[in-house]
């Protein structure tokens, strides 16, 4: 009877906080829907908006006409060494004229079979090459197509393993990490009386905001280190684990240290999010909730759904936060690192982060908003 | 000298002024009482006088300097210490707190570090300087509070209800703080329910529905004084 007493009045307690009502009802009622929504924009192999790219040697020139009618948008890139090609991310695939003696045609196909959209084009490929040459009535002698994927598989499937689950892992740890510090560093000190206080001293808001800002970021890349020297050493013993190749297997330690040196513009601009959470909510507990849908957010634009492709990506997911960073780790992954987008990608998370300290030194100075606790 | 000039303060959303028309002056070396039941108005005027809040309407000066032209120039002279729990750090220990308070204050190690060894004996804190706040009685966060206001040595200090919540020992312990100060030329201005607190001060003024209605000498207030004692005052 006693513990129906308690139970009624927590739920009472639970209830009347409209925090936890927004937590439990309407971010899983409306956010994932939307999200899933949104993801489902992102176009389709059958109607890429980028021209699937064929390498093709000049014995193999034949086969565009054959080959078009089966794309509704195709482009021939004419080269000595279409695996090269498609090695170095500039074609989706690769196709090379065996010699034969003769009767028999003999094709390779060259594939990156980490790559969803150069699996289907090689599906698709091999499928009109099939029905072409050997017609209704298939003969299986005047037709070879020898697959040639550009890697092993098992670096294939650790590139895959990886490219799925590094951003994300990333995102999501970095994310709740640094803003769970955030939100400590700020409702945290309302909550624990502590703020007036430091107001009272002779340092200025911004100075302020930037500390802790600051602080939060620290524990943040904190968090990113040891995510990536965690997963350095479980794939160096367990290679298992990132799909039969260590982590240090598929990229080499400078390149892990450019994936935390980019992660550090996330790192802020979580920081500077958290902050500005932070002193707007009443208590930690309202500051965690808002931040929810920052993680949820960060772990669906980190998932690849958009900008999966580490050689093909809508320049506009470069304008989104997290999208564009985990875009640029998935082409660290495949050794596709871009200059221009590295660069890009740092800019737009540095903007993010300079409007949310903004918005933080201006909430600082809101006395209605220090004095909500 | 703090002058202050026709203080207003409403919040939004209530209807009645938290202050109004506040004026006062607190000469410098003086001690004054502040005064006022519940919802008078002292926590506010303490945080317009610590600039953590801005005022509607009203100037406050400092030695003839307007806050609102330099709000640096009275931070650099100012101390408070807050009302409620004793808005220090948990995790850091009380050294630390107190070095943290001057060291955003802009003060050197070689101007606090004396001071620090000379507050730690007055507050007796010898035992727990070293220690996690976390692990530290009321009285002991109070008087570690009391030196982290200290530890700049400001001119003006100012004292929201200091002994709120303390044992009778801590009180006294708080009593003899204030006193001292006096001796030694601070220029104070705490807020107080107790009868015999107010009693260590020069002057004291009383809040009354965001109002100065009284403010007077404290032998005003000892018996055959003339003044009537507030019934919200403790004896």
């Amino acid at each position: 009877m006693k513990l129906l007493i308690l139970l009624k009045k927590e739920l009472i307690d639970q209830i009347r906080d409209r925090r936890m009502i927004l937590a439990a009802l309407l971010m899983p009622a409306v956010i994932v829907p939307l999200l899933l929504v949104f993801m489902t924009l992102e176009p389709s192999m059958g109607e890429a908006r980028s021209p699937v790219r064929v390498a093709i040697d000049a014995e193999s020139i034949g086969l565009q006409e054959i080959i078009s009618a089966s794309f509704t948008d195709i482009l021939f890139i004419r080269s000595h060494t279409p695996g090269e090609i498609v090695r170095d991310g500039g074609a989706e695939i690769g196709i090379a004229s065996m010699p034969t003696d003769g009767e028999r045609e003999s094709f390779t196909l060259h594939y990156d079979p980490a790559r969803r959209i150069s699996e289907l084009a090689y599906a698709r490929v091999h499928s009109v090459l099939q029905s072409h040459f050997t017609g209704a009535e298939p003969r299986t002698d005047s037709l070879s197509i020898r697959a040639a994927p550009i890697r092993s598989a098992p670096l294939n499937s650790s590139l895959l393993t990886l490219s799925l689950l590094l951003p994300v892992f990333l995102m999501v740890f970095s994310a709740s990490t640094t803003m769970s510090s955030a939100i400590d560093l700020s409702s945290g000190e309302k909550e624990r009386s502590t703020i007036e206080t430091l107001l009272s001293t002779n340092i200025s808001r911004t100075d302020i905001v930037a500390g802790k800002i600051l602080a939060a970021s620290v524990v943040g890349i904190t968090a990113v280190a040891a995510l990536l020297t965690g997963m350095i050493i479980s794939s160096w013993a367990f290679p298992r684990i990132t799909g039969g190749v260590s982590l240090l297997g598929v990229i080499s330690l400078p390149s892990i240290f450019l994936i935390g040196a980019h992660m550090l513009f996330c790192v802020l601009l979580f920081a500077s999010l958290g902050l500005a959470t932070g002193l707007y909510s009443k208590s930690v507990k309202e500051g965690t909730v808002l931040t929810l849908p920052v993680i949820i957010l960060a772990s669906a634009l980190s998932s690849g759904l958009i900008g999966g492709d580490p050689y093909v990506f809508d320049p506009v997911f470069l304008a989104i936060p997290v999208a564009n960073a985990s875009y640029v780790i998935r082409s660290i992954l495949y050794g596709n690192s871009d200059p221009a987008t590295f660069m890009l990608s740092i800019l737009v998370n540095s903007l993010y982060a300079a409007v949310f300290f903004a918005a933080g030194t201006y909430l600082m100075g809101k006395e209605t908003v220090i004095s909500r606790s | 000298m703090l002058e202050l000039r026709g203080i207003c303060k409403r919040f939004p959303g209530k209807p009645d002024a938290v202050l109004s028309e506040v004026s006062c002056t607190v000469r410098k070396g003086e001690t004054v009482a502040l005064v006022g039941e519940n919802g008078a108005g002292k926590s506010t005027l303490v945080r317009i006088l610590s600039q953590i809040l801005r005022q509607d309407a009203g100037t406050v000066f400092l030695d003839s300097v307007g806050v609102h032209r330099d709000p640096g120039y009275m931070k650099r002279r100012t101390a408070t210490l807050f009302s409620g729990e004793s808005s220090l750090y948990d995790r850091l220990t009380a050294r630390e707190n107190i070095v943290y308070h001057a060291r955003l204050n802009g003060i050197r190690k070689a101007h606090y570090e004396h001071h620090l060894t000379a507050l730690i004996e007055e507050l007796s804190l010898s035992r727990y300087i070293d220690d996690r706040v976390s692990t530290f009685s009321r009285g002991m966060k109070q008087r570690t509070a009391i030196a982290r206001t200290l530890i700049t040595d400001p001119e003006f200090i100012i004292l929201d209800e200091p002994s709120s919540g303390l044992d009778i020992i801590a009180i006294e312990s708080v009593k003899a703080i204030i006193s001292r100060l006096r001796m030694n030329g601070k220029t104070v201005l705490f807020s107080s329910h107790s009868l015999d607190e107010i009693l260590c001060a020069q002057r004291v003024i009383i809040l009354h529905a965001g109002r100065i209605v009284c403010d007077s000498p404290v032998e005003r207030f000892l018996p055959g004084g003339g003044e009537d004692i507030p019934s919200y005052l403790r004896d």
